[in-house]
């Protein structure tokens, strides 16, 4: 006697939910990261929404442990480019809210623990191991290899597509 | 013999007096202010601690360090039952080896909540260098844990209890290795004038005995006191009996390793530092460990012909605040004592070279301490009452002894 | 065979770097390490073929200087919190006094770099470690702030971040809860220059620091330390420092 209402509660409860998770879905625009310097990114923006965590966490081991210091998959080499300037002039942390990291791991929902160590913004001018190098190195870098899709180079893919990375 | 260990009943409390509810909140908040303490430590980071780059082991390491011996030696009471066939001992080997797991917990959570990066916890766990002994004690007490909690399996259930010298020979072997492992994370530091020294290992080894047999007393002395089991007469002899032996075996290894170092020039001056003009550590050495914790207990324990169970309780207390005391000695005092970068002469700096490290507890710190032992309190007082851990009274005793007051069993 | 000529190339690759390196610092004519045969580009791992080591003449340790400890603190960012305590210090100025003979020597005191570093020993993750060309590392990753490699240490010459840091510089991470110490400014020996401090000293003019691979018997430190009497700091220890001390 009691059950049809039940039923029919629990069904427009859950019609009422699914619908207002789809208007949330549909109100949230995927964040469209740009860059302040270069045109390009080192990889498709779609390998590197998808990898980027794989690559900085292969890089930050070569980095630490062998000094392998390329610039292209290097978290200073992502700040370096992505970092955006206020009206002064200065550099705004990449992880303050809208900015770079921030507006996509918000969206996405995952806590990143780089900036309790990294600096979030990148080095001065003038200082020998400063962002010129670096971004130098990555527009030479960008400009001498097409990244159209699929064109990943092999390493990469190696490496970073088919599961090398941890965590 | 065996017969006697077959026909041991035993019971869970009732638990369902205001006293027991009381008794469980007050555990739970101060373990919850443990948690607490821990979240500050780690959001604002160790200077909320007294903890500094001189001292970078303190209240934390006191607690967990202390907390860890005790759950090795509180497991003597089940091996003595099971591996020595003592029979007095057999009906309190569940409860021996429920604190072993539930101490050793308390002592784990500090260890790790003291950490400046707990969140880390799963790389202790998958990343590890096999040459450092913090590695090693990372195996040996979670494979003491599952030793321990097998060890449980075979003396809770019957049929298993064939296997229970077979296990109980196992865990005591372990019990070993984990306090030699726990004595060499001092023992091995080559840096330190108060570490670097053998006689460590087997001095925790007797450490953890003495404190483990010491709390033993205590709590079956507060569960007696509170329920309706009873530590006979003739056990409540040995336990005495046995503690006065770990206590002097204890002060045995501390003077040999002060004389050691009273005769090595190098190290006369930290045995100067420590037992006449260290301040505090001083006073916690002659005051605390020697005489409140070593001198007064053997009195009691040995002048005392009848083994008054208050007496013995006054005594295991007392080796527990001496013990305390010990630890800290040796993990604080050792670190405050200056490193010798040049033997023969004077150093100073602004990195407090040469100098005597100055070290306050804080607050956090110590609460994080009570913490785990309060948790390890709480997960034995919740256990106790879910499954039958203690032994109940003994038919024969019923006539000659008073029910006690408050639960039953 | 495709290995060795892998390796054929990779020397002739390695040679032309050092060509390329060379001319530059020529050109700018700042500080750069001696024996430039190891120095390496970019991509390439780091080799047991250096073994990067520094030698301090302690009678030309100015009294008072304080030069080496400022460059070290502005290079990698180690601003304080006015808590001496607590907060972090790579390199210090030690006064060393005989007691006997009340002769007193100052000498900048740091990581050793030590070939067998008990803090490597002790670490239960392994993330203090040692590179391949001797320095002596903390992988701020895997560091999970057990504080162990400081009770290890022999020289106190580590650090443990008390609280949470910020403006950090982009070349030397560093943060809350985990240990650190001199990184021999491993950032500036794998582009070719040497540590902040052998720089400072070198411009104060007292030029007491002297910075190397100690792998090649034609650098200007293996020469120098081959010709003078030097000494590790505890050597009884014997883990063969890589910082070796003249006059004291």
């Amino acid at each position: 006697m009691l059950w049809p209402w039940v039923h029919r509660f629990i069904v427009t409860a859950c019609l009422a939910i699914a619908s207002v998770s789809a208007a949330v879905a549909d109100g949230v625009e995927i964040p469209q990261p740009v860059a302040v310097r270069g045109e390009q990114c080192v990889e498709p923006v779609e390998v590197m929404r998808r990898n980027h965590m794989k690559m900085l966490m292969h890089q930050r081991d070569d980095t630490v442990v062998k000094g392998i210091r390329t610039p292209r998959y290097s978290l200073k080499g992502c700040i370096d480019c992505h970092a955006e300037k206020n009206d002064a002039g200065d550099f705004i942390a990449v992880n303050a809210p809208g900015q770079f990291c921030s507006t996509c791991h918000q969206y996405a929902a995952v806590r990143i623990d780089c900036f309790s160590c990294h600096a979030t913004v990148p080095a001065g001018e003038g200082h020998g191991d400063n962002m010129e190098g670096n971004t130098q190195g990555m527009i030479g870098m960008d400009t001498s290899e097409s990244f159209a899709d699929g064109d990943i180079p092999h390493t990469v893919q190696n490496t970073f597509l088919q599961g090398g990375g941890s965590d | 013999m065996t017969t006697q260990s077959v026909n041991i009943r035993y019971a869970n409390i009732r638990g369902s007096s205001t006293g027991y509810f009381v008794w469980i909140v007050i555990l739970i908040l101060v373990s919850a202010a443990g948690l607490l303490a821990a979240h500050t430590m780690e959001s604002q980071g160790h200077v909320v601690t007294g903890m500094n780059n001189q001292v970078v082991w303190g209240m934390p390491h006191v607690f967990a360090i202390f907390l860890i011996l005790t759950a090795s030696g509180v497991l003597n009471v089940a091996s003595v039952g099971s591996v020595f066939g003592k029979a007095e001992y057999k009906p309190f080997g569940r409860l021996s080896a429920l604190l072993a797991v539930t101490f050793l917990i308390g002592g784990l959570m500090v260890l790790v909540l003291d950490l400046g990066r707990p969140d880390r916890l799963i790389v202790a766990m998958t990343t590890y260098n096999f040459k450092s002994i913090f590695a090693w004690n990372i195996f040996l007490y979670t494979g003491f844990m599952v030793v321990v909690v097998v060890y449980l399996w075979m003396m809770f259930e019957r049929r298993m209890q064939v296997y229970s010298r077979m296990v109980g020979i196992a865990a005591l072997t372990w019990r070993f290795i984990l306090t030699t492992g726990t004595g060499s994370i001092f023992g091995f530091l080559v840096a330190r004038q108060a570490y670097d020294a053998a006689i460590l290992a087997p001095m925790f080894i007797l450490m953890s005995l003495s404190f483990g047999t010491a709390l033993f007393i205590l709590v079956s002395g507060a569960i007696s006191r509170f329920t309706e089991m009873m530590v006979p007469d003739a056990m409540m002899e040995r336990l005495k009996r046995l503690l006065g032996l770990f206590v002097m075996a204890v002060v045995y290894f501390v003077i040999v390793y002060h004389l050691a170092n009273l005769y090595i020039v190098e190290h006369q001056d930290f045995e100067k530092f420590v037992l006449l003009d260290g301040g505090v550590y001083t006073l916690l050495f002659w005051g605390v460990q020697i005489l409140i914790g070593t001198i007064i207990p053997l009195v009691l324990v040995y002048l005392k012909k009848s083994a008054q169970r208050s007496i013995v309780h006054l005594a295991a207390a007392l080796v527990i605040i001496g013990s305390f005391a010990q630890l800290y000695v040796l993990i604080i005092g050792g670190q405050a004592y200056p490193m010798s970068l040049f033997p023969g002469k004077q150093v100073s700096s602004s990195f407090y070279d040469g100098v005597i490290a100055s070290y306050i507890p804080s607050m956090p710190e110590v609460l994080l301490g009570i913490g785990g032992v309060s948790t390890a309190l709480l997960i034995t007082t919740i256990a106790i009452r879910i499954l039958p851990f203690l032994p109940e009274r003994d038919a024969d005793h019923i006539d000659a002894e008073p029910s006690a007051s408050g639960e039953s069993v | 065979m495709t290995e060795g000529l892998d390796n054929l190339d990779s020397y002739r690759r390695r040679f032309l770097t050092a060509l390329g390196i060379g001319g530059v610092a020529a050109a700018i004519g700042g500080v750069r390490i001696v024996g430039l045969a190891t120095a390496k580009s970019d991509d390439e791992a780091v080799t047991d073929e250096a073994r990067w080591g520094m030698l301090i003449d302690t009678s030309k340790c100015g009294e008072g200087c304080n030069r080496c400890v400022e460059a070290c603190n502005e290079e990698n960012g180690l601003t304080g919190f006015d808590r001496q305590q607590t907060d972090a210090q790579w390199i210090r100025t030690l006064e060393v006094r005989d007691k006997q003979t009340g002769h007193v020597t100052s000498l900048p005191m740091l990581c050793q770099h030590c070939e067998h570093p008990p803090c490597v020993d002790v670490c239960p993750t392994g993330a203090s470690f040692r590179r391949a060309d001797g320095i002596v590392l903390v992988n701020k990753h895997t560091c999970i702030g057990c504080r162990y490699c400081m009770m290890a240490c022999p020289y106190k010459a580590r650090s443990f971040i008390h609280e949470e840091l910020t403006d950090q510089k982009p070349w030397a991470p560093r943060g809350k809860g985990t240990v650190e110490s001199c990184t021999f400014c491993v950032h500036r020996v794998d582009r070719g220059d040497a540590p902040a401090c052998v720089e400072a000293c070198g411009e104060a003019a007292n030029g007491a620091m002297m910075f190397g691979n100690l792998n090649d018997p034609d650098s200007e430190i293996a020469i120098r330390a081959k010709q003078v009497s030097s000494r590790q700091i505890r050597a009884d220890l014997n883990l063969n420092t890589a910082v070796r001390y003249e006059g004291i």
